[in-house]
């Protein structure tokens, strides 16, 4: 066994893995768990769910590391195919999932001050808009505002030109900006 | 250049991104067009507005699921691949698993091969000699929890966190190798696995005079947030003893004291709700 594998790049560990050495998909897991529970979670907006679809994710890249040729970054793999699991688990329960109430504020036993749950109430307003908007556009804006993909691994994870990522991501933050400012009237 | 290609380059506008034509072609279009420069406003408001979400932590229960999904995988000897034809000597690093990897049926066949003696020896009989038995079990898996923790790769360190955790009593070594973890371990990941590990045996004096030691050292809000969780269940004065210094002091990150704040105001809540009921 050789010291230090969390040293080894995303790469690396691709390799080991296709040789078999499973038990460094361990390494994978510390480092990109966290990140992909975040883009499952606000995808889905569901804990239970994200957790189950991010071990999915995991013992797929197991399961299809010999399809991993290493000619783009790892993440962009990886996240192809979280797309692709989250695409199955949709299609599995029929219809896009309803965002819970999990992003509201915790019930708080004293008052709060006024700016701090005017915060809370926007944020989970603005939650609600982002599940209101169409998949792909929730994705984009997910991954660039979120995940720090850059607009080039985008592009290459949708296959398509990082213009149109741009133009897209740009139209999803005004389709965002016109619900999120719909709910808010219709809360008020 | 019209208001949608103006519009359009608005996201490389915000992060920088455009050529320095793009931009002087952004700016001109911008310095007569009030509408863009509204709509530019609200687009950049709403980026900002969507940072607001903080990183959400998954559940101690996803890391353990993995590790235990995991642990059968590593277990399961993989399939023979067919030879290449380049030569016997490239099968030698598959016939030659890690010291650990080893280790793991080693100390399945030990457990086993234990069980089997006192069959075979007459000695397993109902009641003591049953005891015996799983005491030796738990020994053994305790040994294997030390081992795993002292291994140099940070995933069987935190295999071995995950190991202790499902074990019913601790010894004192293990103790040992635990705080020795928590406290000097230069991975946050073990060192949160190893939080989740004692979460389980939190009422143990010596875990929760750990866990009250351990909060002042610690360097990552993450492992002093993890902390905080577990003495937050913990009442007693060295729970909130450890909480009231980490909040006062200034090198520590705002969530993490914020945490502690929190945490201690629900520990002396409890004191003080139950002094009301004598």
């Amino acid at each position: 066994m050789t010291p230090h594998h969390s040293s080894l790049d995303d790469r690396q560990i691709m390799t080991a893995l296709k040789e078999g050495r499973s038990e460094l998909l361990a390494v994978l897991f510390e480092r990109y768990h966290v990140r992909l529970f975040n883009f499952l979670y606000r995808l889905t907006g569901d804990r239970m769910t994200s957790e189950d679809l991010v071990q999915e994710v995991f013992f797929r890249i197991l399961r299809s590391c010999h399809t991993y040729k290493g000619r783009s970054r790892f993440t962009v793999w990886m996240y192809t195919i979280a797309r692709n699991i989250h695409i199955d688990h949709l299609r599995r329960n029929k219809s896009d999932l309803p965002l819970e109430e999990v992003h509201q504020p915790p019930p708080c036993e004293g008052p709060l001050p006024d700016d701090h749950l005017e915060m809370e109430e926007d944020k989970s307003l603005l939650m609600k808009a982002l599940s209101l908007l169409p998949a792909r556009k929730r994705e984009l804006i997910i991954l660039s505002r979120f995940q720090y993909l850059d607009y080039r691994s985008i592009a290459r994870l949708y296959g398509v030109k990082i213009s149109l990522i741009k133009v897209t991501v740009y139209r999803g933050i005004q389709d965002l900006k016109k619900i999120f400012q719909q709910l808010k009237e219709g809360a008020t | 250049m019209t208001c949608q290609d103006t519009r359009e380059l608005f996201l490389g506008f915000l992060h920088n991104e455009l050529s320095p034509r793009q931009r002087r072609r952004v700016d001109h279009h911008l310095a007569e067009c009030p509408a863009c420069n509204q709509e530019l406003q609200d687009i950049s408001e709403m980026w900002t507005r969507l940072g607001v979400f903080p990183e959400v932590r998954p559940s101690r229960d996803l890391r353990k699921r993995f590790y235990q999904r995991l642990e059968t995988i590593v277990q399961t000897p993989a399939p023979v691949p067919a030879p290449d034809g380049k030569g016997w000597r490239k099968w030698i690093p598959r016939l030659s698993p890690s010291p650990v990897v080893q280790l793991i049926p080693l100390a399945l066949l030990v457990i086993a091969g234990f069980g089997m003696g006192l069959l075979t020896t007459g000695v397993l009989a109902p009641g003591g000699a049953m005891r015996s038995m799983q005491r030796e079990m738990v020994q053994m898996k305790q040994l294997l929890a030390g081992s795993l923790l002292q291994q140099q790769s940070p995933s069987y360190r935190i295999m071995g966190a995950n190991q202790s955790a499902n074990i019913s009593r601790l010894d004192p070594t293990l103790i040992q190798i635990l705080s020795d973890t928590l406290n000097g371990d230069a991975n946050v990941n073990v060192r949160l696995a190893t939080v989740d590990a004692i979460y389980r045996h939190r009422r143990h004096p010596q875990i929760r005079q750990l866990a009250a030691e351990s909060l002042g050292k610690q360097t990552s809000p993450l492992v002093q947030i993890s902390l905080i969780e577990l003495l937050s269940d913990l009442p007693g004065e060295q729970s909130r003893q450890a909480l009231r210094d980490l909040s006062q002091r200034e090198d520590v990150h705002p969530q993490a004291r914020e945490s502690a704040r929190q945490a201690l105001n629900r520990l002396e809540g409890l004191v003080s709700g139950d002094s009301r009921h004598l």
